[in-house]
């Protein structure tokens, strides 16, 4: 029993003494440079920059979902109400028939 | 570039510099500590990640500068983030890998009997160089779990005190003591295990 003891005292010592008499691996040369355009990818991406960045993909969805939301509104609107011409979408828009004449002026209907 | 990261500026006046936007002058501080940072990740995971990991560090660094308080030189800061990266990728490393059942090569179980059967010192110490030393020790170290795994490497292999083991690693003193015995039973019986596996080949 106690032989075997020695033999796992022994190689661990081996271990120990093999971990810490390894020498220090070179650097590579060009890994600090690597990490730097790691570094700056990273900080594009939080800003945004970047085409495929989650963060602009994100506000286009929405963007698109929220536009999308009013068209089916709208929709339904002029189901409810027989809405059939350009005016009656705008009464129900600004609900002000000085805001309709106003929109008149400009000639946007 | 050099100069720059010998007589360049400061660590804190760089930390300033960045806090205040200046996020580019962040690369003088990768330029001067990749070695250091390298070295330590060479150390505690697979060479073959180790460029990864490196990188990872920094961006963690990056994203944590904010709660760096000078209390530590940014060295110790960044070493402790440098080691936490590295149980972090044990930690997935455990969760995405099978419990590795291989068995060891016969070159590293005859490491071992001429390892037993050296009568000198200085045979026994030629013995601890070989390659072989490697491949039983990362078998060892594969069987634990990743806590177990950065405990004994940072205590029994490289030498440092339970405290500052519990300080690189931002666990509790406690937890690291009782964990860096467990460990070393644990690594004892796996050696005794291959020696008794050794004997039955016999």
């Amino acid at each position: 029993m106690k032989d075997r003891q020695d033999d796992v005292l022994r190689v661990e010592e081996a271990l120990i003494r093999h971990h810490r008499g390894q020498q220090p691996i070179d650097t590579p040369p060009l890994l600090a440079q690597k990490t730097v355009t790691h570094l700056r990818e990273e900080w594009m991406r939080q800003e945004g920059r970047l085409p495929n960045g989650s963060r602009v993909s994100g506000l286009v969805w929405r963007f698109a979902m929220v536009t999308c939301l009013i068209a089916v509104l709208m929709g339904a609107f002029s189901v409810r109400h027989d809405a059939q011409t350009e005016v009656q979408f705008a009464e129900f828009m600004m609900d002000d028939a000085s805001g309709i004449e106003w929109v008149q002026d400009f000639g946007i209907l | 570039m050099q100069e720059l990261l010998k007589d360049g500026p400061q660590d804190s006046e760089i930390i300033a510099r960045v806090r205040n936007g200046e996020v580019n002058a962040f690369e003088i501080l990768v330029h001067r500590y990749t070695p250091a940072v390298f070295g330590i990740v060479s150390r505690h995971a697979p060479r073959d990640r180790a460029e990864e990991l490196v990188q990872d560090a920094f961006v963690e660094a990056f994203r944590s500068l904010g709660s760096y308080s000078h209390k530590a030189p940014f060295s110790h800061w960044l070493s402790r983030i440098a080691l936490r990266c590295c149980y972090g990728f044990w930690r997935s490393h455990r969760r995405t890998a099978e419990i590795p059942m291989s068995s060891l090569s016969e070159e590293s179980e005859n490491w071992m009997n001429h390892l037993l059967a050296a009568r000198s010192r200085e045979a026994f110490e030629a013995e601890a160089a070989r390659s072989e030393a490697a491949e039983v020790l990362t078998y060892a170290l594969d069987r634990l779990s990743p806590k177990d795994r950065m405990v004994l490497t940072l205590v029994y292999l490289e030498g440092h005190s339970v405290q500052e083991a519990a300080d690189l690693m931002g666990w509790t003193l406690v937890s690291v003591k009782v964990r860096s015995h467990r460990s070393r039973t644990k690594l004892r019986k796996i050696i005794l295990d291959l020696l008794d596996d050794r004997r039955s080949k016999r």
